[in-house]
């Protein structure tokens, strides 16, 4: 059959997508622009008012967020489970500062620019998740988590045993700066300051992963919204069917696997310039690139809801932000007393949040935050000002 | 049609064991250009591993598959697809959570190109093979009345509707052969009718062949240009619904078992 060889009638009007207005003329792109700023202001201006402590605290939910979508791809939309995100993050952290620093006594450095390892740390992830094709190709569910969870370990051991690379488990070895085309992002140099504010150390880091996270979340969005979406998609729901339509199968799992593993080595390289050092972890179980980082992915994801981007960033700010939130507000308060083996620290206080939000989640709204926010569009859109803003036509 | 054309598609002397199970034993039939052909045969007779062996789920000790005039056998079903050969499934394998646009789309992806840095970075030349694909998947939703349910999440679907998707999908692949699995599993009289008038409309307005595995007699007979009939594992008869009706082997096979 050749194209065009339907008698049906041609399509009365051309579909609505990639339809075009003018900024002012359509109420719904108002209303997207409206969200649109308000996104706009929730990363711009904290710089300029919050404390240090906050912006660390914004800095980190933004690691989180990268990883989760990174992973989100890979689980949600995919449908493959992998715990062995940390174990990507920390190849990504460690191939920037092997990359991006200079030649040292006992460690290697190749003395790159910051921007070229910062990328070089993305595609040596993404290629090692490539190089795990062969288990992902052929484990499939709950089997893949536990086969995943074996590169934790791996990382663990690397870490601790080539010392060359990750500068021990004693003292790390510091994060190189970022050097964005002549504005360094850990040293004020040049100096600058926004709107009367001098742009510090955190305001500079805040700002870098603000971009960051924007372009890994606008990617995340544009594949999820086309073609690779669709085919990540078909592969979860029906591998044979997917097949029969067309889509390479192993390749595309592999493909989204390598994705995902660029995502988490790029939240690898923001984590070392957040502690300004690589450090590997002593234990399995607790530390950066540890079982329980891996496991907070998947709250982020889990509570966001499966597969949507917006979503993960939203688990983010949760699982990643509340213990920060928490000690910062109410740090050395009773509850919180931060000495003593029974001590319910901010950190154990947010597992129990988001260990209480999960079952949440999975018992009333397994779509998580974003079908909450789906839910509450499709409700607002029902009221008479609602359906002016949010109907298609804005009719 | 002349016996002269090349069959759209052609299976040769295809055999295939299962342990000490001849699921198929020296198969062979051609489907005429714009035929509907019609795979028949008691439980067990080996039309489902025929049909996977045609579509490239299962691979045949020995015989060949011909598209065309083009030997595919042995070709991946992802393969497949690009060479011209659609396939709807029985149980719809369609993605309950995706809009009817998406699971329509989805056919479109060994005709387009773009990868993840592509798609995420909306590049201009792959948004607008998409939108072109996109009309066309919505020019094959609109031959099929599902139209209004572009946007609609198809685990909410009708059974009927969703049989449509299916087949949607299967056409936005611009199939040469359409392979159809049993399509009216679990229908009543009434949807199985519909079905059986749908058939025939794609087949007239695409000029498609069409292979159907197919239990239902009523639907067969009605539909088909011509039948071939098998029986553990090999082509007992082969012929027009007519011919075949009145074939002792195929009574004896076929219609005496369900007696
Ligand atoms: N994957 C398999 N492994 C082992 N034996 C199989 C397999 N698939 C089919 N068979 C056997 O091959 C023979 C043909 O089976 P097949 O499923 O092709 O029949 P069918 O005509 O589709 O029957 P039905 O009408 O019940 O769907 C049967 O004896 C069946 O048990
Ligand atoms: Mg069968």
């Amino acid at each position: 059959m050749s194209e065009g060889t339907l008698t049906a009638d041609p399509p009365a009007e051309t579909p609505s997508h990639g339809r075009r207005g003018g900024l002012l003329s359509n109420p719904a792109t108002l209303f997207r622009w409206g969200v649109r700023l308000v996104i706009a202001l929730i990363v711009l201006t904290p710089p300029l008012y919050f404390e240090p402590s906050w912006l660390r605290v914004g800095q980190y939910v933004m690691i989180g967020a990268v990883a989760a979508i990174g992973l989100t791809l890979l689980t949600g939309q995919a449908g493959q489970l992998s715990l062995a995100h940390p174990f990507f993050m920390f190849v990504g952290g460690a191939t920037y500062c092997v990359l991006g620093s200079e030649d040292a006594p006992g460690k290697v450095g190749f003395g790159l620019p910051s921007l070229v390892a910062l990328i070089g740390a993305i595609l040596v992830a993404a290629a090692l998740g490539l190089a795990f094709a062969p288990v992902s190709g052929r484990v499939r569910g709950v089997y893949l988590g536990v086969a995943t969870l074996a590169l934790v370990y791996v990382g663990l051991y690397l870490g601790q045993q080539w010392t060359s690379l990750s500068g021990g488990t004693a003292s790390g070895r510091p994060s190189p700066d970022l050097n964005l085309f002549g504005i360094k992002t850990l040293r004020n140099d040049p100096e600058i300051s926004f709107l009367g504010q001098a742009m510090e150390r955190e305001q500079r880091v805040w700002y870098l992963f603000a971009l960051l996270l924007l372009i890994a979340a606008l990617l995340a969005w544009g594949a999820v919204r086309s073609r690779p979406g669709r085919a990540w998609r078909a592969v979860r729901d029906n591998e044979s069917a997917a097949s029969a339509l067309g889509v390479n199968v192993p390749r595309v799992r592999a493909e989204v696997f390598a994705i995902s593993s660029g995502y988490a080595g790029l939240a690898g390289v923001m984590t070392v310039m957040w502690y300004r050092l690589l450090k590997p972890d002593e234990s399995e179980f607790a530390g950066t690139y540890s079982i329980v980082v891996a496991i907070a992915f998947l709250a982020m994801i889990l509570i966001g809801g499966l597969g949507s981007v917006g979503g993960a960033i939203a688990g983010s700010v949760l699982v990643f932000g509340l213990p920060g939130m928490l000690t910062i507000m109410i740090g050395g308060n009773e509850l919180f007393g931060t000495s003593g083996a029974n001590a319910i620290t901010p950190a154990i206080f947010t597992s129990f949040v988001y260990g209480a939000a999960i079952i949440i989640v999975v018992l009333f709204e397994p779509g998580g935050l974003a079908a909450l926010g789906r839910r509450l569009k499709a409700t607002a859109a029902r009221t008479q000002l609602g359906s002016t803003l949010l109907s298609p036509k804005g009719s | 049609m002349s016996p002269a054309a090349t069959p759209a598609l052609q299976v040769d002397d295809l055999a295939l064991s299962f342990g000490g199970v001849k699921a198929l034993d020296k198969v062979s039939f051609g489907v005429a250009p714009g035929n509907i052909h019609a795979l028949i045969g008691p439980n067990g007779a080996g039309k489902s591993t025929c049909f996977n062996v045609i579509c490239g789920v299962y691979r045949a000790d020995r015989g060949a598959v011909r598209l065309g005039g083009n030997d595919v056998t042995g070709m991946h079903p992802h393969q497949l697809a690009g060479k011209g050969l659609g396939r709807s499934f029985q149980n719809l394998a369609l993605s309950m959570h995706s809009t009817v646009l998406d699971n329509v789309m989805l056919a479109r992806h060994c005709r387009t190109r773009g990868g993840f840095m592509a798609a995420g970075a909306r590049w201009p030349s792959m948004m607008s093979e998409q939108a072109k694909h996109t009309a066309r998947a919505v020019e094959i939703c609109e031959f099929l009345g599902i139209e209004r349910l572009l946007h609609a999440p198809v685990g909410g679907l009708s059974y009927g509707d969703a049989k449509r998707v299916d087949i949607a999908r299967a056409l936005a692949t611009e199939p040469e052969v359409l392979l159809l699995d049993e399509p009216a599993a679990g229908m009543n009289a009434g949807e199985t009718a519909e079905v059986a008038e749908l058939i025939k409309v794609v087949r007239d307005a695409l000029e498609i062949s069409i292979l159907l595995v197919e239990h239902d007699m009523t639907l067969v007979m009605g539909v088909a240009d011509r039948i071939t009939v098998l029986d553990f594992g090999k082509v007992v008869a082969d012929g027009t619904p007519a011919e075949v009706r009145n074939d002792p082997e195929v009574i004896r096979a076929y219609l005496g078992e369900q007696e």
